[in-house]
């Protein structure tokens, strides 16, 4: 019994009761601190958004409230929007190529993505190649690994997966602050900004007191060590230009500085 | 004998607030190597001086061999300047790009020596070290303690890597662009760690660095590089 209960709050992950249908999409996490209200509020109003993963949209009508134009890509994206600024491609992560053009948005959304990766280096320096010209920023969420109860778990030698959490068993790269922040200046990203992000305790706990206390509780326990109290990582970061679009871009503008003034 | 004899060379300047040394630089590059499969490409990194149109007077009137002047959009540092230079050479088909500093810090008279080892094939990276003759630096006026810092730091670097370099710190430096075409010198730092990293990824290519010694000058210390 305490399995299956621990299991059902994925603590643990046990075959014997898995028995419903595998959960291949986010629920949308709205009303209280989380990485979907903290990656909207970090949406900038009037620009277009490119949203890689993302889902059945939930987060993606979200940030239309905010921007130009949201253009979400997944496996289980909607076929439409009622939304007039919004489109939806089918995409499968493990596809070559985006469908799109990515030098076309100003801010591209990888909310839980990067650890559904196989290799999340190629990905984001080939992201980084195609985006370049336009400096677009990146926006991203992922679990933390190094969380303090994942810590003390596989300090007792327990490194369980289930079915969603920091040890989803989809999960195929894992990151802490750190290192996550080392994948992004290592495939030629500026960091601007990185948060930790408290547990769902809603989720599990209810919309009530204790849930609510909780939050309050981690919030302020990520204030003095997010590496060890944020269950999630958001990040904010800037592609740098590629040096051959550099070298380019200081080909033409010293061209430009040549020319006589009219 | 020389293998390479038509290599073609980019004599490669980094300058950063370099306006009142980028001429004498330029100026005393050696006439044997002018007009001989020769460039110069002098990247101006964002400087607030007059670096760039000191630079754009010797595009305009060098009548013996080609000189480019660039500017970056922005200050990219030391190795960012770099990473633009040797991608340079890289696109435009050199077989050998020698690294210079604008602010004069190292002697362009040395180029012809420290290209010997590329032409003849002997070598995918030249050094000029200040340390090869230990006590040459002293005898230049490198002061003690930088001169046991550096042994210490470069004995330490040398165990770690396995290799007997003599110093892993000056910036006087010679690659074979077929060997930059290798190794992802795009990834590294673009600040003063580039110099350091590219030997680590050169060593872990197993491509030849040669080490030649250069003088080493102490008189005005200010570097001006990034």
């Amino acid at each position: 019994m305490l399995r299956f209960k621990c299991h059902g709050r994925n603590l643990f992950y046990d075959r014997r009761f898995d028995t419903g249908p595998a959960e291949e999409t986010y629920d949308l996490k709205l009303g209280f601190p989380s990485s979907h209200t903290i990656a909207i509020a970090a949406a900038k109003p009037g620009v277009d958004i490119l949203d890689i993963g993302c889902g059945r949209g939930y987060v993606a009508e979200e940030l239309a409230g905010i921007a130009r134009h949201v253009t979400g890509i997944d496996r289980f994206a909607p076929t439409h929007s009622n939304r007039p600024n919004v489109d939806y491609l089918q995409w499968d992560l493990e596809a070559a190529n985006l469908p799109v053009d990515a030098s076309q948005f100003d801010q591209i959304y990888l909310l839980d993505i990067v650890e559904h990766l196989k290799d999340p280096e190629i990905f984001m320096e080939t992201l980084r190649g195609s985006i370049s010209g336009r400096r677009a920023e990146i926006v991203m969420t992922t679990p933390n690994v190094a969380f303090i109860v994942t810590r003390l778990m596989l300090l007792f030698g327990h490194f369980n997966y289930g079915r969603k959490g920091i040890l989803d068993r989809t999960h195929t790269r894992l990151f802490t602050l750190q290192s996550l922040r080392e994948l992004l200046d290592q495939t030629g990203y500026e960091v601007l900004e990185i948060k930790g992000v408290p547990a769902p305790f809603p989720r599990v706990l209810g919309d009530g007191f204790a849930s609510r206390v909780m939050l309050a509780l981690n919030q302020a326990l990520i204030m003095a060590g997010r590496g060890l109290f944020a269950y999630q990582i958001f990040i904010r970061a800037r592609a740098r230009p590629t040096v051959e679009n550099l070298l380019h871009e200081t080909e033409t503008g010293s061209a430009a500085l040549k020319r006589p003034p009219r | 004998m020389l293998l390479k004899p038509d290599s073609r060379i980019l004599i490669f300047v980094v300058a950063y607030n370099a306006g009142k040394t980028l001429a004498s630089v330029l100026d005393r590059i050696p006439p044997e190597l002018r007009g001989r499969n020769v460039e110069v490409l002098v990247i101006d990194d964002f400087s607030q001086d007059n670096t760039f149109s000191v630079g754009l007077a010797y595009e305009n009137s060098a009548a013996d061999f080609p000189i480019r002047m660039l500017r970056t959009p922005e200050n990219q540092g030391y190795g960012g300047n770099q990473k633009l230079g040797y991608r340079y050479a890289i696109e435009h088909g050199f077989d050998i790009v020698a690294l210079l500093h604008g602010d004069g810090q190292y002697a362009p008279e040395q180029l012809p020596a420290l290209l010997e080892p590329l032409l003849r094939g002997e070598a995918d990276a030249v050094f000029g070290s200040r340390m090869l003759n230990k006590t040459d630096a002293r005898r230049g006026g490198m002061p003690l303690y930088k001169w046991l810092g550096n042994q210490v730091l470069t004995g330490f670097e040398n165990r770690m890597l396995g290799t007997r370099l003599s110093e892993f710190h000056s910036g006087y430096r010679l690659y074979s662009v077929e060997a930059l075409r290798q190794i992802p010198f795009e990834r590294n730092s673009n600040g003063f760690h580039f110099d350091t990293e590219i030997i680590v990824q050169l060593v872990q290519r197993k491509l030849r660095i040669f080490e030649l010694p250069i003088p080493t000058y102490y008189g005005d210390e200010i570097c001006h590089v990034s």
